[in-house]
């Protein structure tokens, strides 16, 4: 059967079109995701990897 | 009541993948040079069929990309995982398996691709027992790795793992989409696709092979390691966020950029182009937060080595990725598709991206998995200005090189013929631009010994011990982090689930996948069927078969684009005729070429005589004055294998080449009547060759007879009734 839609589809353009609507509605969601956010989360999870104590030794 | 325990994080799987990426760049590396010098002195090969650049050119990208950096990747994810999980690795057994499997596949590629065991398929060459390997190993690390997430100790998921959880589920989806083959024997194998939809999955591998193996577990890593070196938190967590998601779902469209002006269809040239050109937003998002992590830490550049390498890598990373889409752009890929440009846009990200966040890496980890300073910085900082000065000793030239030689192809008279209509000439006038490369190439090298040797002196006398740390207890869900209806915005919430992020991560990337490759195999005006292409004889597919066993395909194009500089040059014929995706439907795989090191062969079927291409083959310049191409005298020396033709008929029939049932018993009697007549043709024509005092006569059983008979069929079906007896295969492809 999706064979035969696709077989029956006139000017494969609108998959250029469709993609790019698709994504700028997801591009779209995840910016208002991050608006969002909690604040104190977002700092705790960007200094994640400074905390095993061993960062900057070396440099 | 739980309580925090110590336990020790697995360090030694992560020295043996850091000395695996130490070894292995420096064959990867010596294999690269060796190459660069082939380009201006084939003798280099000394008549060796096992070290011609056709062969040697997949091993130096598969040692690079799989040994190097695959390794170099292991390394990185083993160190930062444990560390961001806060828990030792799911299992250790896992992790030996991991290690030494990989080393395996590496060593058997390393065996291989010299031999001519290739699936004639860039970046993905390794044959078909190799690919099973490939995927088994890489489930093993997968559910190692996500093992462990699962079982943290942290509650959140930092944007590195999410980085490596994408490539882990894109990077098995493409490969396994791409190895589909049916094998003819055990190192022998015909890709399941044809022609223009072959050539779509491969680019659709081979782009993203760049992105999701030698980008994204790379950012990830500098999301890790760049904080820690430069002791700062990353800039923008917020933008890691739209960096990573924007960069997995566009990534995965932009493959048929690689096509350009090919037989592709146009809607999905389209989509390529499109894509890669949003593709600059989530790409300079990234490394932008890369080096904004280092506000106020830039003093601490000029003095640490380890700082140095990343902020040259990321700067790397943002030309490259800017550079890509202006290459994407249709009137800047036709002059530099096929050049050295190309070349030039691949090191800048290889050498500068890739290498010198390995170099970084390394320089970081190697001390504090032995508890001990680097043994010389000073030295570091050399390998650092050496290296920088490689890359630019390589990459100008090659610019240069690229933007000349596209310029001469296309360059007519003021009579209107081709300026340059000997495409050699074009090759001559660049290639001193080929010996400053090797020469750049050789201080890359030389900066990578330095610092195999620093990291050797601080390795040894140290005393290995894993890193111990105090283990957090086990995470409780209190049931706090429900998601609530209406809330779906929830960033922080998915990023407590490890197994959810997972499957969304694959759904970002299959929708790219489905929307370009779904369509171009259901709908059947993609690609037109041409009545009189035929699939080729036994003998034809047999000289194919060698063809891509000698990695010809590695300098030879076999798509003429439309343009007039090039149906000018390329169909010698009146027609003056581009190619049209009608005349891959047999070819398994397609062999449409990435670089003319040498000129496109599409049309080459009738322009020699017979005996030029019996003297070409065995001494180029006997033929072409000045062609820096090496002889194949082994295909004089090397009896045809007239046994494999029927396993070959088979295998084909069963990719959808529509030989007759039986034929396989027939066409090795075809084979050698098709043999005779190209023996009895270059005897007419007095063919020989004398190659380092060795005199080659013609001999029917030889394998340039099936090279020849390939060749002479490249390209003549569209203008004649082909030659293969009506008997001997059903109808054509519809």
């Amino acid at each position: 059967m999706i064979k035969d839609i696709l077989n029956s589809v006139n000017g494969l353009g609108v998959w250029g079109s469709a993609a790019i609507i698709l994504f700028f509605m997801v591009f779209a969601w995840w910016i208002f995701s991050t608006l969002m956010m909690n604040n104190q989360h977002v700092e705790h999870m960007g200094s994640l990897p400074l905390e095993n104590g061993d960062e900057g030794k070396d440099a | 009541m739980n309580t925090a325990e110590t336990a020790e994080y697995d360090d030694r799987i992560v020295r043996n993948f850091a000395w695996a990426t130490v070894i292995f760049g420096i064959i990867g590396m010596l294999a690269g040079l060796y190459i660069a010098v082939a380009m201006f002195a084939p003798a280099i090969s000394f008549g060796s069929e096992y070290l011609t650049f056709g062969r040697i050119r997949p091993l130096h990208t598969n040692a690079i990309i799989f040994a190097f950096v695959g390794n170099g990747i292991f390394a990185g994810v083993y160190y930062s995982l444990q560390r961001l999980c806060k828990i030792r690795m799911y299992s250790d057994k896992l992790s030996k398996i991991h290690f030494w499997a990989w080393q395996l596949i590496i060593l058997s590629a390393a065996v291989t691709l010299p031999m001519g065991f290739t699936s004639g398929k860039e970046y993905a060459e390794l044959e078909w027992p190799i690919d099973i390997a490939i995927t088994l190993t890489w489930i093993i690390f997968g559910i190692n790795m996500l093992g462990t997430i699962i079982k943290r100790r942290e509650k959140h998921m930092y944007v590195a793992i999410w980085f490596y959880i994408g490539t882990f589920v894109t990077v098995a989806l493409l490969h396994v989409v791409n190895s589909m083959v049916i094998p003819a024997d055990i190192l022998k194998s015909y890709s399941a696709y044809a022609g223009v939809q072959d050539a779509l999955v491969q680019w659709w591998y081979g782009h993203n092979a760049v992105a999701f193996f030698l980008t994204t577990p790379y950012l990830g890593l500098m999301y890790y390691f760049l904080p820690k070196a430069a002791n700062r938190p990353v800039f923008s967590y917020r933008l890691s966020i739209i960096h990573f998601w924007s960069l997995i779902f566009i990534y995965i469209w932009a493959g048929p950029h690689h096509l350009l002006y090919t037989s592709l269809p146009d809607w999905a040239q389209s989509l390529g182009v499109v894509f890669s050109l949003m593709l600059i937003a989530p790409s300079w998002g990234g490394m932008l937060n890369g080096l904004l992590t280092l506000r106020g830490a830039w003093d601490k550049v000029r003095e640490e080595p380890v700082l140095k390498f990343m902020v040259v890598a990321v700067t790397c990373y943002g030309m490259a990725t800017f550079e890509g889409p202006m290459m994407a752009l249709k009137s800047v890929n036709a002059l530099s598709h096929y050049t050295d440009w190309t070349v030039a846009h691949v090191h800048v990200g290889g050498l500068g991206w890739n290498g010198f966040m390995t170099f970084g890496l390394l320089y970081w980890i190697i001390p504090k998995i032995y508890n001990k300073e680097l043994h010389s910085k000073k030295l570091a900082n050399m390998h650092f200005w050496v290296g920088t000065i490689g890359i630019l000793f390589y990459v100008i030239p090659m610019y240069w090189a690229g933007i000349t030689q596209g310029l001469e192809w296309k360059q007519f008279t003021e009579n209107g013929t081709l300026a340059h209509p000997n495409f050699l000439e074009t090759v001559t006038h660049i290639k001193y631009m080929y010996h400053m490369r090797a020469f750049g190439g050789l201080l890359y090298f030389i900066g990578a010994v330095l610092m195999t040797w620093n990291l050797i002196k601080t390795a040894s006398g140290a005393k290995v011990e894993d890193e111990k740390f105090v283990m957090p207890p086990p995470l409780v869900d209190t049931g706090e982090e429900k998601l609530p209806a209406g809330m779906m915005y929830k960033h922080r919430w998915l990023e407590s689930r490890a197994l959810l992020f997972t499957g969304l991560s694959l759904v970002a990337v299959l929708i790219g996948g489905l929307f370009e490759i779904v369509p171009m195999y259901l709908v059947k005006s993609n690609v037109k069927t041409i009545e009189s292409v035929k699939p080729y004889t036994a003998l034809e597919q047999y000289g194919r078969d060698v063809y891509i066993r000698e990695g010809c395909y590695t300098c030879h194009s076999q798509m003429i684009r439309p343009f007039r500089s090039e149906v000018v040059r390329y169909d010698w014929k009146d027609q003056r005729d581009y190619s049209k995706a009608g005349e891959f439907v047999y070819d398994h795989p397609f062999q449409w070429g990435s670089k003319r090191i040498g000129p496109d062969l599409h049309r080459i079927g009738g322009k020699y005589p017979h005996s030029w291409h019996f003297s070409h083959m065995a001494d180029p310049e006997s033929t072409s004055k000045g062609s820096i191409m090496p002889g194949y005298t082994n295909l004089y020396e090397d009896e045809i294998k007239w046994s494999f033709a029927p396993k070959s008929i088979k295998a084909l029939r069963k990719v959808g080449v529509p030989y007759k049932i039986g034929y396989e018993d027939e066409c090795i009697d075809d084979m050698k009547k098709q043999a005779e007549i190209i023996f009895a043709e270059l005897q007419k024509q007095n063919s020989k060759v004398e190659v380092r005092g060795e005199l080659y006569e013609p001999d029917a059983s030889k394998e340039i007879i099936a090279v020849i008979a390939y060749l002479q069929r490249m390209g003549t079906d569209i203008k004649k009734v082909a030659e293969l007896p009506k008997d001997k295969v059903e109808e054509n492809k519809q």
